[in-house]
């Protein structure tokens, strides 16, 4: 596979690079053109591609929150307090 | 000898996340979810002598959590007698008004696909956990928290080539767990 898509313009994995940068809309104009160049030849890449993409709708469905850094701090703080008097 | 054991100072960096998910959407309100959490984490230390290791770590708080949940739920189900009902729809002032209040609004989502996506979100921190630590932060930070590269890589030192490429990895093990677990 690999030498076969050293002729083009750019190879699996820069692909995969540009996809991915293309899921968070991080991906440059030329980015973009270069992975659609990829994908028009290489199936695994289009196969790959849609994968990544059903990927980036799922996270989106899930709506996943992160707590706040501070809550986590806050947390931190009572379970070590709560802990040496709990379990000295 | 016990299977599992209890590590207190990783709860927060190790289960927080998932825990937040967990409550979130069964309380819908963050304030309230991060109380329910503390709560969580202060009973877990008071019982830690009874944890038997025969279930993992997050598996225990969440089965703490959840009492804590329907505490919750019980709690304010017995101030119940003091809720204020609105019926008074129809008086002259706003006589129109409760027919645009009341009709369903088509983006809404039934209980059952909030609680299919919560799952999901649940599943996709699962999958999470057993990825590379580090590389399982940095996919958070820029897919969850929707932080800015350049932000990420000074956070952790990394170029954003490196960035890149951890995302790469992670992403591609996350669609891997995902089609095992979820699909």
């Amino acid at each position: 596979m690999g030498v076969k898509k050293k002729n083009f313009l750019i190879d699996c994995s820069e692909a995969g690079i540009c996809c991915d940068k293309a899921q968070y809309k991080d991906a440059s104009f030329s980015e973009k053109a270069k992975l659609l160049i990829h994908l028009i030849y290489c199936k695994i890449c289009r196969k790959r591609t849609f994968r990544n993409s059903k990927l980036t709708k799922l996270i989106k469905e899930s709506k996943l929150q992160s707590c706040p850094e501070d809550q986590k701090k806050v947390w931190k703080e009572q379970i070590q307090t709560k802990n040496t008097t709990e379990n000295p | 000898m016990a299977a599992n054991s209890l590590n207190p100072n990783n709860w927060v960096d190790k289960y927080s996340d998932y825990l937040f998910n967990y409550t979130i959407v069964r309380v819908n309100d963050r304030e309230i979810a991060n109380d329910i959490i503390s709560e969580t984490f202060l009973a877990a230390l008071k019982s830690a002598k009874n944890f038997k290791g025969e279930a993992s770590e997050r598996t225990w708080l969440i089965s703490i959590l959840k009492r804590k949940i329907i505490d919750y739920y019980r709690k304010i189900n017995s101030r119940k007698g003091k809720a204020e009902v609105r019926i008074n729809y129809n008086t002259d002032s706003n006589e129109g008004d409760w027919l645009e209040e009341q009709v369903a609004d088509s983006s809404d989502m039934t209980a059952e696909d909030v609680m299919e996506n919560n799952e999901l979100g649940l599943a996709i921190l699962d999958c999470l956990d057993s990825i590379n630590e580090k590389h399982a932060a940095i996919f958070k930070r820029k897919t969850i928290d929707g932080l800015d590269t350049e932000e990420i890589c000074n956070e952790f030192d990394i170029t954003p080539s490196n960035l890149w490429v951890i995302i790469h990895r992670a992403r591609t093990a996350l669609a891997a767990c995902l089609e095992k677990n979820w699909f």
